[in-house]
């Protein structure tokens, strides 16, 4: 028993000895010392100096001694994104702490360039934010970032809400955070699109949609034609529709929509069907006299909606196999999940050779509550 | 022999008994385990680690066998009766260094994923160090111990496997199909990939004197696979739904991505609180290994004590742990360590239960 109790002893100084070993040399940091990236943008700047193509500027939150929070801009520069890291600490006062940031900004010349390189950082950091927003901007990323908008303490504070609000209407789908396209730059059959925004009068704005194969930007639609492309490539989004004869009779339309893919194969050619189940409510009427009282013309209202935008769809396809020559609509997702991956297939290619066909099914949801 | 069941304290109850089975077998290859099988079977890797299960279920057929011939005996003890003393013992230390390895792979590999999401700025052997004490400490407690540390720990971190529920508002099912598209042949070639990951069912042959019920060991062990198989499948199903099979592989560790599915507010990322829980798992995993590789030397080495084997097997598990190097290393070992170790596994059991089929009614007793 004795020597039990002794070895005890022993044991228990070994413990404490080994605690406190391994407790020196790490310590936290002050919140005075830190900075808080709220906001990151990836710029590239190819002709004017070759050393130093990347420029990375973070906006930061400081903490200042009474509690005061301010926010400014720390551009890094390198040749590579890692030396960005190395160059912004030498013009910074406080520790650079990576990765905690709300948004990330692209400038139109770094996603022409390719996302691929910043994306890879993104992966490899542990700290990310994978919830981040991404967004295109045109012109400068660190404009943007620097652009104070009114009402908000920066501009990614607003950039963050907006983008998030974007699915209330324009049938924006809530997908364009950092998981999402990583997710979408690599994975077979699919495309990544993010939304574009740009400094307009005195404040940012969405401007349509980035369209990217692969990690590279391959095309800008504007809001009408971003409005259709969301149509047809998302599943479940909202927005308005409208059919106009001229800017007093109209009828508009709160719209949710709901999409189905055929695909089938035949002779090597592919053939898809998207169907589209359309469920609307009437929000403004204008352009139909009595529509409530009359079933046969609320049928032919929702047949002229089917036909406008069946119509408004096949332009939009047409326009997506000549002009960006991209599988935005994910198709080829839809394609291999059928017949099979991993068979050297480009579906970019395939998917603008294909015979595609659109369904549209419309139907009036509610009617509010009357009308003038 | 006696001496095992001295008390009725020693024993375990089922359910002690199926979790420690089941805390041994899940550890850090849960994280990677999803990549290790999609770079064969692709969208089929659910199908091969379902099949994978057949490991496990195979032992604990052959265990339950050798528990009715011989309830108290262990493997090692029987392995002398049918090889010899001298052969015998060898043989033991094989069996025994695998729970060793294993160990120190599991330490090794949670140090990789914790110095990398939760603690940075620590060193290599200040994780090791510091983490492997109370690890040892339970297993210096003994089977009692461990066992009930494995049932509450069980219930503790059963929220683990349902957080990342989340996913399925994200994913696609589309990722998951064609089912059999990665081809049937690949579909099983896939399965022996999964060799770490249901590796540890082999400390039942240890410990099934431990059970209070010996008739129940059957059920035990199916019960431990099925949660085992289902914790698996489910978390690569989910891999492949949420990231796809080219994301996935992007990834050291894609299953915690899986826990960024989970949005609270004001937590920036729940990869930090999920790592630092799966600690408990860990912890759980590698205390039941460090009690094998103890235990498994004392019964061998009848002199010296499984508590004071337990004091010198730290500085031993420290040096070993520390030379695994970087994930990729760490990797590169295990895979290539394991299937030599899981041939031998099977083929030492399965000799073992054929010797005792032959030798039915034989003299065991003059050992």
């Amino acid at each position: 028993m004795v020597t039990i109790k002794k070895h005890k002893i022993y044991i228990s100084i070994a413990v404490t000895l080994i605690f406190i070993l391994c407790c020196i040399g790490s310590k936290g940091e002050l919140v005075e010392n830190l900075q808080i990236p709220v906001a990151v943008g990836a710029d590239i700047d190819k002709d004017k100096d070759p050393a130093n193509i990347y420029k990375i500027p973070f906006l930061v939150y400081s903490f200042e001694e009474q509690g005061k929070v301010s926010s400014n801009i720390i551009t890094g520069d390198g040749k590579s994104i890692g030396d960005t890291r190395e160059n912004r600490q030498l013009k910074s006062g406080t520790k650079s702490t990576i990765g905690l940031s709300r948004i990330f900004v692209f400038s139109e010349a770094y996603a022409t360039f390719g996302l691929r390189t910043f994306l890879d950082i993104c992966i490899n950091n542990p700290q990310i934010n994978d919830r981040a927003l991404c967004v295109v901007c045109i012109g400068k990323a660190e404009d943007i970032l620097k652009y104070n908008v009114v009402g908000y303490g920066n501009s990614a504070e607003f950039i963050d809400k907006m983008v998030t609000n974007l699915q209330q209407y324009n049938f924006y789908p809530m997908q364009y955070t950092l998981i999402d396209l990583i997710v979408r730059v690599d994975t077979e059959g699919r495309n990544a699109v993010l939304p574009i925004i740009k400094i307009k009068g005195t404040n940012i704005e969405t401007s349509g949609l980035a369209i990217f194969k692969k990690d590279k930007l391959v095309g800008k639609a504007d809001v009408k034609e971003a409005k259709i492309i969301n149509i047809l490539k998302e599943n479940n989004v909202k927005g308005i529709l409208t059919l106009q004869k001229d800017s007093q009779n109209y009828i508009n339309c709160y719209t949710v929509s709901k999409r189905k893919i055929k695909c089938d194969k035949k002779d090597g050619k592919y053939k898809f069907v998207i169907t589209l189940d359309l469920n609307g409510s009437i929000i403004s009427n204008e352009l139909y006299d009595n529509l409530q009282n009359n079933p046969q013309l609320l049928k032919k209202f929702e047949e002229d909606m089917k036909i406008y935008v069946k119509k408004m769809c096949n332009e939009s396809i047409n326009k997506i196999k000549c002009e960006y020559r991209t599988d935005i609509l994910d198709l080829g997702l839809v394609a291999a999940a059928k017949y099979g991956r991993e068979t050297n297939t480009d579906w970019n290619k395939v998917i603008c050779d294909s015979d595609i066909q659109v369904n549209v099914k419309f139907s009036v949801n509610t009617e509010g509550r009357g009308d003038l | 022999m006696i001496k095992i069941n001295k008390a009725k304290n020693d024993l375990l109850t089922p359910n002690q008994f199926t979790l420690t089975l089941k805390s041994i077998m899940v550890g850090i290859e849960i994280m990677s385990i999803p990549n290790f099988v999609m770079k064969v079977s692709k969208q089929d890797a659910w199908i091969s680690i379902l099949l994978g299960a057949v490991y496990p279920i195979y032992l604990v057929i052959i265990a339950n066998f050798l528990c009715k011939k011989f309830p108290k005996d262990n493997i090692l003890v029987l392995s002398k009766k049918c090889f010899g003393n001298f052969l015998g013992t060898i043989l033991n230390f094989i069996f025994i260094s695998f729970f060793l390895l294993s160990l120190t792979a599991e330490l090794a590999g949670y140090s990789n994923v914790f110095r990398v999401y939760a603690v940075t700025f620590l060193k290599n052997y200040q994780v090791l160090l510091t983490i492997l004490i109370p690890i040892a400490f339970v297993s210096y407690k003994g089977i009692k111990t461990l066992g009930r540390l494995n049932e509450v720990g069980f219930y503790l971190t059963i929220c683990l496997i349902i957080f990342p529920v989340g996913i399925l508002a994200y994913g696609s099912l589309l990722n998951l199909m064609p089912v059999f598209g990665s081809g049937f042949k690949n579909v099983v070639k896939g399965s022996t990939y999964t060799g770490f990951a249901y590796s540890g069912m082999e400390i039942i042959f240890l410990i099934y004197p431990f059970l209070q019920d010996r008739k129940k060991l059957l059920k035990c062990g199916f019960v431990n696979t099925a949660i085992v198989t289902f914790i698996y499948v489910w978390v690569t199903f989910g891999t492949i739904f949420y990231l796809g099979v080219d994301s996935s592989q992007k990834y050291l560790w894609p299953v915690i991505a899986l826990a960024d599915s989970i949005k609270i507010p004001v937590i920036n990322s729940f990869r930090y609180i999920f790592v630092t829980l799966f600690s408990l798992v860990e912890f759980k995993c590698i205390s039941t290994y460090y009690f094998a590789v103890s235990y498994g030397l004392n019964q061998s080495i009848k002199k010296v004590s499984a508590k004071t084997f337990t004091i010198l097997l730290y500085p031993i598990i420290i040096i070993i742990s520390m030379l695994y190097g970087n994930p990729t290393n760490c990797r590169y070992y295990v895979n290539n360590l394991t299937p030599v170790y899981v041939i031998f596994n099977l083929t030492y059991v399965s000799i073992v239960a054929v010797l005792i089929y032959l030798k039915r009614g034989g003299n065991y007793k003059k050992t």
